[in-house]
């Protein structure tokens, strides 16, 4: 029996190295499976080892690497996909939430004026920030409509889901361009994503104040998302203007905060409604 | 109760490694590391199957009740038994059936437009 042959020291390494390895499936699949799996890999680890040697080890252990991160994904995936309506949506309003503060944050930290000054420390904060901020928004927004699609016309359906798409073109366009350190891509990403995100919401809470499906605040995505892009706009429009600076520029550049705090409100609201609908049922 | 469950043709593809898993399974119940042995020798180790495919097709398996657990054990003298043994069900053995037959028509295609002429003069000389 495999089972009952002497083990080597390379051998014990690997069920080691794999016992680790095991630790990043969900926990539901690891505790039904991982002993097994385990198992199964120590017997076969064995064979190979005793039959065939050291070449055929690290070709196993090849493979072995290649199907752990292949079904770890799938597992994680699987976990996402069969996730229930409910905590789908209680994820995506957390996720808005977060998105809406860490747009806050991320906007005092940047600029020329940054209360936190420029070091290299407070930089990768702030690429952090905004790298993390699309798939937040997109998160957030696939919960919006997944919570209130039935009720929406199809500009909010369609606003909704592209806001989830362009911030997800947004996002891998940013981590692309901080791999690969090409900031000619970051910052037309972010400006993809922010633009679309904040039109997504104003066009919602147009579609919102048309058919009354928000149960508060139901002006508030329209304020949060159109003026700010009114801001931008005006701001691009007044880039070259003869008569310098007016006492109105602060306004127009703090902007983003609204749709920060709009966000923020947005995912509040959904968190309320969706604890009030799991309170009744 | 009258419930939605998936007719055998809904399976249909399974994916290499499920059907592979069947495959091991068709001529009895195994445990784990009996698929993966079995997997190797059918498909001439050209398959090597590593434990996160494994289990994680079984997983869905179970689910989809296409093989179920065995609760009969061998001689505890002759295995672990902390092992678990697996087999196909009813519906598992008729998906299976289904799908090789479905396998089977698609190389009737393939040697019917010659794709496998050199196969098969390779395999009588």
């Amino acid at each position: 029996m495999i089972s009952g042959l002497p083990d080597t020291r390379i051998v014990n390494i690997s069920l080691r190295v794999y016992r680790v390895l095991l630790a990043s499936y969900p926990q539901s699949f690891r505790q039904e499976y991982a002993p097994h799996m385990l198992q199964v890999f120590g017997d076969y680890t064995r064979r190979v080892y005793q039959q065939r040697g050291l070449a055929s080890l690290i070709w196993w252990w090849t493979l072995t690497f290649f199907d752990f991160a292949n079904s770890v994904l799938e597992e994680h995936l699987q976990g996402i996909t069969n996730m229930t309506k409910e905590k789908f949506i209680r994820l995506g309003s957390w996720a808005l939430m977060l998105g809406g503060i860490t747009l806050f944050i991320g906007f005092l930290v940047s600029g020329e004026s940054s209360a936190f000054g420029r070091s290299a420390f407070y930089r990768n904060i702030e690429d952090f920030l905004w790298v993390s901020m699309p798939i937040l928004f997109a998160t957030g927004y696939a919960a919006l409509r997944r919570q209130y699609r039935d009720k929406m016309g199809s500009l909010g359906n369609f606003a909704l889901l592209a806001g989830v798409i362009t911030s997800l073109v947004g996002f891998l366009g940013m981590l692309a361009g901080f791999i690969l350190n090409i900031e000619d891509i970051v910052w037309p990403s972010l400006m993809i994503f922010f633009m679309s995100a904040m039109l997504a919401m104003a066009l919602l809470g147009f579609d919102a104040l048309k058919r009354g499906y928000l149960p508060r605040w139901g002006s508030f995505p329209l304020i949060a998302g159109g003026l700010p892009i009114l801001a931008l706009m005006l701001q691009l429009i007044l880039e070259d203007r003869p008569w310098g600076n007016t006492p109105i520029d602060p306004i127009i550049e703090r902007m983003p905060l609204l749709f920060a705090i709009g966000a923020f409100l947005m995912g509040f609201m959904l968190l309320e409604d969706i604890k009030g609908v799991e309170k009744s049922s | 109760m009258a419930e939605n469950t998936p007719s055998p043709q809904d399976h249909l593809p399974l994916t290499p490694a499920v059907f592979n898993i069947m495959l091991a399974l068709a001529d009895g119940e195994k445990h784990g590391y009996g698929i993966m042995l079995d997997v190797e020798n059918n498909t001439s180790g050209t398959v090597q199957m590593g434990p996160g495919t494994l289990y994680g097709s079984i997983k869905r398996m179970l689910k989809a009740a296409l093989i179920e657990e065995s609760d009969e054990r061998p001689d505890s003298d002759l295995d672990d038994q902390r092992r678990r043994y697996y087999r196909l069900t009813g519906s598992g053995q008729r998906v299976l059936r289904l799908e090789a037959e479905r396998l089977a028509s698609q190389v009737a295609t393939a040697r019917a437009k010659n794709l496998l002429a050199d196969l098969v003069s390779g395999s009588s000389q």
